[in-house]
C-alpha cells in the first residue's frame, strides 16, 4: 500500500507552488527590469506555450543549466495529455500494481484511527481522482518521457513553464542517475520511501522556484531563499493540518516542500555536487529531512529498535511499520509548528496492526509505540495525538509513549504491552 | 458614487452619503485623484438596477485600474512587496502588483510597506489582513 500510494505521484509537479494568472505589462513607465536565472543569464527564462518544441528546446536548455548539466543533451520526448488519458494511464498502473501488492485495507484502518485518512481515501478510484486533479506534469522514468497534463490551463504560460522546466529536472536527473533503478534501491519502505523521494522532488522544486522567481520579476540576489523555502513548507503544513486526510495530501507536502528546504541546504553549501551526494545516500529517516538542514550529508540518528510486539489473547499480528517523524507530526494535533518540533525529537517507532482472530468479528487493533528524545516532546505528543472512545495514550517512563486504538471493541488489558 | 446614489434614489442626501461612503470604505482616501474619479465616473453611470450588484463594482474597479498608470512610487513599493511576499511563500508578479497598486497614492502603499517591516511572515500576514 505504501509503495503504491508512492510511486504513483513520485515525479509529479504539484500545483502548490507553480500556479499564478497572467497578467499584460502595465503601460506607463518602461518595462520592469529583467531580473534572469543567476548563473544562466545567457538563457532567456520568458514563459513559452510549451506545446510548441521551440519553447520546449529553451526551457530545457535552461533547465540544464540550472542544474549545471550538459547543454547540449537531446530534448526528452514532451507529449500533452489529456486527464482521461492519464486517468487511464493511472488505472493500468493500479492493475499491475494489484498483483503483487499487499491488501490496504488494514492500513486504511489503522490510519482512520489516527485520524489521518477518512474512509475511502485509499480506495483506487479515489487515489486516482485525487492524483489526476493534482499532477500537471509527469516524468515517466520507464518511457523516459515527460507528459504534460492538460487541465484547461496550458495558456497559462508561467503556469506551463514552470510545470516543464519541474519535469525537464526530472529527466536530467534520470539521465544522471537512473530514477527507475534509483527508486527499486531506495523505495524500501515507508521512511525510506518518503526519505528518497524528498530528494528527487526537493531538487526538481528547488531549481523550478529559482525559475520561478524570474518569472515573477523578482531580483534573485535578493530573495531570501531560506526564509522562502522555510516558508512554503509552513504554509503547506497549515494547510495539511486543516485536512480531514492529512496523510494523502502530507504526502506531497513533505517530498516537495520540506524536500525542497532540505536540498535547497545542500545545493546551498555545496553545490551540484553536494546535490549528487545526497542522491548516492538519500535519508532513510523523515526524521532527517525535518530537522532543521544544516546542508550536508549529517549522520542520521539511530533510532530506538522495538522488539517484536506480542499478539493479546485474541487478536493476530497483520503487519508492523515505523510512521518515522513525519507519522509524528501527521498526528500530533493542529498546531503545526508545535508539532514540528516534537517530530524533530522523534527518536524511533513501531506501528503494528492486529486484527480480531475471529473473522466473524472483524475489528483492527493498533498500537503505536513510539520514543523521543526528551520528557516535553513525549508529554506533547501524548496530549496532541487523537484521543476518545477506543483510544489509549499512555506514558511510559520519560521519553516513550504507548498510543492503542480500536475500531469500536474493548481495548486490551491496560497491562498490554508490559514493557521492560 | 454619491452622484449616483443621487440618481437612483431622489431621497438621498449628498454630503450624508459622502460622509457615510468615507466612513464604510476608508480605502478609498488611499486612491489617487485621478483614479477615484475614473473609478467614480465609471460608477455614476452604472444603472439603477446594476448599481445593487457587486460586479458592477468589481467592473468599475478593473476599468480603473486599467486606465491608471504606475509611476515611480509604485515600481519601487511592487518591486519590495513581491519579494517579501515570495521570501513567506506566496506568489506575486510585480507586474501585476504594478497593475493592482497603481491607483494608489504614497501614503497608501505605505500602509501596505508598513508590514513589511514585521520580522516574522506570521506577523507579516496578519497585518495585512488588518490593512
Amino acid at each position: 500500500m505504501l509503495r503504491k500510494q508512492a510511486l504513483v505521484v513520485a515525479f509529479g509537479c504539484l500545483t502548490t507552488a507553480c500556479g499564478s494568472s497572467e497578467e499584460a505589462a502595465p503601460k506607463g513607465l518602461p518595462p520592469a527590469p529583467l531580473f534572469p536565472v543567476p548563473g544562466c543569464e545567457t538563457f532567456s527564462h520568458a514563459a513559452c506555450d510549451t506545446r510548441e518544441e521551440p519553447c520546449q528546446t529553451r526551457l530545457f536548455e535552461l533547465s540544464s543549466c540550472l542544474r549545471a548539466a550538459d547543454p547540449n543533451a537531446a530534448l526528452p520526448s514532451v507529449s500533452v495529455v489529456s486527464e482521461s488519458d492519464y486517468t487511464a494511464f493511472l488505472r493500468a498502473q493500479y492493475e499491475e500494481d494489484d498483483e503483487d501488492e499487499a491488501d490496504s485495507s488494514p492500513w486504511e484502518r489503522a490510519l482512520r484511527l489516527l485520524e489521518l485518512v477518512e474512509a475511502g481515501d485509499f480506495g483506487i478510484e479515489e487515489t486516482i481522482e485525487r492524483t489526476v486533479s493534482q499532477v500537471y506534469g509527469l516524468f515517466r522514468p520507464e518511457e523516459r518521457d515527460i507528459w504534460i497534463i492538460d487541465h484547461g490551463r496550458l495558456d497559462e504560460l508561467n503556469l506551463s513553464s514552470a510545470v516543464l522546466v519541474h519535469e525537464f529536472i526530472h529527466a536530467l536527473q534520470d539521465r544522471e542517475i537512473d530514477l527507475g533503478a534509483y527508486s527499486d534501491e531506495h523505495f524500501t519502505s515507508f521512511e525510506a520511501t518518503l526519505g528518497a523521494r524528498a530528494v528527487v522532488e526537493g531538487e526538481a522544486r528547488l531549481h523550478q522556484a529559482r525559475y520561478w522567481a524570474a518569472l515573477l520579476g523578482l531580483n534573485p540576489a535578493e530573495v531570501d531563499w531560506s526564509r522562502h523555502f522555510q516558508a512554503v513548507a509552513a504554509l503547506n503544513s497549515a494547510a495539511v493540518k486543516m485536512q480531514p486526510s492529512p496523510y494523502t495530501l502530507g504526502d506531497s507536502t513533505f517530498v516537495y516542500e520540506y524536500g525542497a528546504r532540505f536540498m535547497y541546504s545542500a545545493w546551498k553549501s555545496g553545490g551540484q555536487s553536494r546535490i549528487l551526494e545526497h542522491f548516492a545516500a538519500p535519508p532513510t529517516l523523515t526524521h532527517s529531512v525535518l530537522v532543521e538542514p544544516n546542508g550536508a550529508v549529517a549522520p542520521e540518528v539511530a533510532p530506538f529498535s522495538f522488539g517484536e510486539l506480542t499478539a493479546p489473547t485474541g487478536w493476530e499480528r497483520v503487519t508492523a511499520a515505523s510512521l518515522g517523524a513525519w507519522g509524528v507530526w501527521l498526528a500530533c494535533g493542529r498546531d503545526g509548528p508545535k508539532a514540528l518540533q516534537v517530530a524533530q525529537a522523534w527518536r524511533g517507532d513501531r506501528l503494528t496492526i492486529f486484527r480480531d482472530s475471529n473473522p466473524l468479528t472483524p475489528s483492527t487493533l493498533v498500537a503505536w509505540e513510539l520514543e523521543f528524545a526528551d520528557f516535553a516532546s513525549a508529554n506533547a505528543f501524548a496530549q496532541g495525538a487523537p484521543q476518545g472512545t477506543g483510544l489509549s495514550v499512555q506514558r511510559h517512563g520519560d521519553f516513550r509513549v504507548h498510543w492503542v486504538g480500536t475500531d469500536g471493541v474493548a481495548l486490551p488489558d491496560r497491562s498490554w504491552p508490559e514493557y521492560q | 458614487m454619491c452622484r449616483a446614489g443621487v440618481r437612483c434614489t431622489p431621497a438621498a442626501n449628498h454630503s450624508v452619503c459622502v460622509h457615510n461612503c468615507s466612513q464604510a470604505r476608508p480605502q478609498y482616501d488611499e486612491l489617487t485623484i485621478a483614479a477615484a474619479e475614473t473609478y467614480g465616473d465609471c460608477v455614476s453611470q452604472v444603472s439603477c438596477v446594476d448599481l445593487e450588484n457587486p460586479e458592477a463594482y468589481d467592473a468599475c474597479w478593473q476599468t480603473m485600474k486599467s486606465a491608471v498608470l504606475p509611476n515611480v512610487d509604485t515600481r519601487s513599493f511592487c518591486a519590495e512587496y513581491a519579494l517579501a511576499l515570495f521570501d513567506c511563500g506566496e506568489s506575486y508578479a510585480v507586474e501585476r502588483c504594478e497593475t493592482d497598486y497603481a491607483p494608489y497614492t504614497v501614503q497608501g502603499l505605505r500602509r501596505t510597506r508598513y508590514c513589511m517591516a514585521e520580522r516574522s511572515c506570521e506577523q507579516f500576514f496578519t497585518c495585512l489582513e488588518a490593512r
